[in-house]
């Protein structure tokens, strides 16, 4: 049974200011576990986010490895880098808990949560474009590779410049595109009102209050956890 | 429905993309432009609806009367309910996460309430055929049903003035058919419409007359 999106953006929403504002990594524990616990029971597709972020994970041992190295005492350093690695994929997790929603659920509770429908909208078709710019590029690059340009072979620095070379006119199809779109979209009248009705609006059944409910009671138990340690 | 008198335009720094043009659209008309590659058809149709000036920089000579006033002089939610375009290629115009949200997108915006969105919905996608693949994404869709849909989402605000801007330049035989079919329908029931296509034999069909620029 999946909960309504406007509690797991609240969840989501304080599991990342307890993120922040946690500096010990025995406060921070519980909050991993319960961000861990959450994407077990969303079912979010977590280990597809972790394939697509392989970058980000050797960034995450490099920072923890940095600090590990960078204390003047082994110990503290070791506990710095705890919390920081703890502190990030925690924010992951968040990322894929609202990862287990499709864009237009998630647009539809922001809208609910009363943000500016423009802002909404800006915030789903922004993340449209992410793929749309990567598809562009790998095209392009694998134009120039048709024309005989191995890019394995060359220099760094000359791979620096074809790269750079190659983001103009991604960067001029992608504003391009955006530009096509806005049309599109100005000619079925978005933002010709202040507010816009729903036709699919999401409704709060008695799991949802109950998660909510959980929710609350699970944050008052951290920022209690945070007094009392 | 519109009016052309002594029109022309011309981009900041170009000269006039078209001789003056004059001539009118009545409703229940049906009209062509046509003409070579890079001539203004699509500028036209722009300026049209009001796109140009208002999203893109011109300088408009001429006069420009859609039911009777310019284009820009319209309210916007007016202006929805006037004219709708189909553009070239439908994967720029369509964003929303389902079939059926994608065409209920411009209804949300007029605030048309929820009851009446969802039989105007269902009107829309059994028009284009598509009203059993309501639920799915428009991205697992094939080109010729996403222009459908792009279609839709324009009917279901029933402009007064179709405008289309080659949009069925992209399609296979098959998909054309399917699109040639709905729009001689809409035709049949007396929708205006104002093409620019480069396909002699779907003017042929599709138009009572051609304007050449």
């Amino acid at each position: 049974m999946k909960v309504d999106p406007r509690i797991t953006i609240l969840f989501v929403l304080l599991l990342s200011t307890f993120a922040v504002i946690f500096r010990n990594p025995w406060h921070m524990l519980p909050v991993l576990v319960s961000a861990i616990i959450a994407v077990l029971l969303a079912r979010a597709p977590l280990l597809k986010l972790l394939r697509r972020l392989r970058g980000v994970w050797i960034m995450l041992i490099f920072v923890t490895l940095l600090q590990t190295l960078a204390a003047q005492n082994w110990l503290a350093g070791l506990l710095i880098a705890a919390t920081v690695l703890q502190r990030l994929v925690i924010l992951l997790l968040g990322g894929a808990l609202l990862a287990s929603f499709s864009g237009h659920v998630l647009v539809q509770a922001l809208l609910q949560l009363r943000m500016p429908y423009q802002l909404a909208f800006m915030l789903s078709i922004g993340l449209r474009f992410v793929p749309l710019f990567g598809e562009s590029f790998r095209d392009s690059l694998n134009a120039m590779q048709l024309r005989g340009v191995d890019l394995r072979k060359l220099k760094f620095r000359t791979r620096v410049k074809i790269y750079t070379w190659l983001l103009m006119p991604t960067v001029a199809s992608g504003v391009h595109q955006a530009r096509k779109l806005a049309m599109a979209m100005e000619l079925r009248g978005f933002g010709a009102h202040e507010c816009r009705t729903a036709y699919a609006p999401l409704c709060m059944r008695w799991h949802d209050w109950l998660a909510l409910a959980l929710v609350i009671l699970w944050a008052a138990g951290m920022i209690a956890l945070r007094v009392v340690l | 429905m519109i009016e052309l008198r002594e029109f022309t335009l011309a981009y900041p720094g170009k000269e006039n993309l078209f001789a003056p043009q004059h001539f009118s659209l009545a409703a229940g008309e049906s009209m062509a432009l046509c003409g070579d590659s890079g001539v203004g058809k699509s500028s036209l149709l722009y300026a049209c609806c009001g796109l140009i000036p208002r999203q893109i920089a011109a300088d408009l000579q001429g006069e420009i009367l859609l039911q009777g006033k310019p284009p820009a002089s319209h309210s916007p939610a007016e202006h929805t309910k006037l004219v709708g375009m189909v553009i070239q290629n439908p994967e720029i115009q369509l964003f929303c996460g389902t079939v059926e949200l994608e065409v209920a997108f411009g209804l949300e915006n007029l605030c048309v309430p929820r009851e009446e969105m969802q039989t105007r919905v269902r009107e829309a996608l059994e028009l284009v055929g598509l009203w059993a693949r309501r639920g799915e994404s428009p991205s697992v869709l094939s080109g010729g049903q996403k222009q459908l849909l792009a279609l839709a989402s324009v009917l279901v605000l029933q402009p007064k003035l179709l405008l289309l801007d080659e949009a069925l330049s992209q399609l296979d035989s098959d998909a054309c058919a399917n699109m040639m079919a709905v729009l001689s329908g809409l035709r049949k029931r007396g929708q205006t419409m104002l093409i620019v296509d480069h396909d002699k034999n779907r003017r042929a069909k599709l138009c009572d007359r051609e304007i050449l620029l």
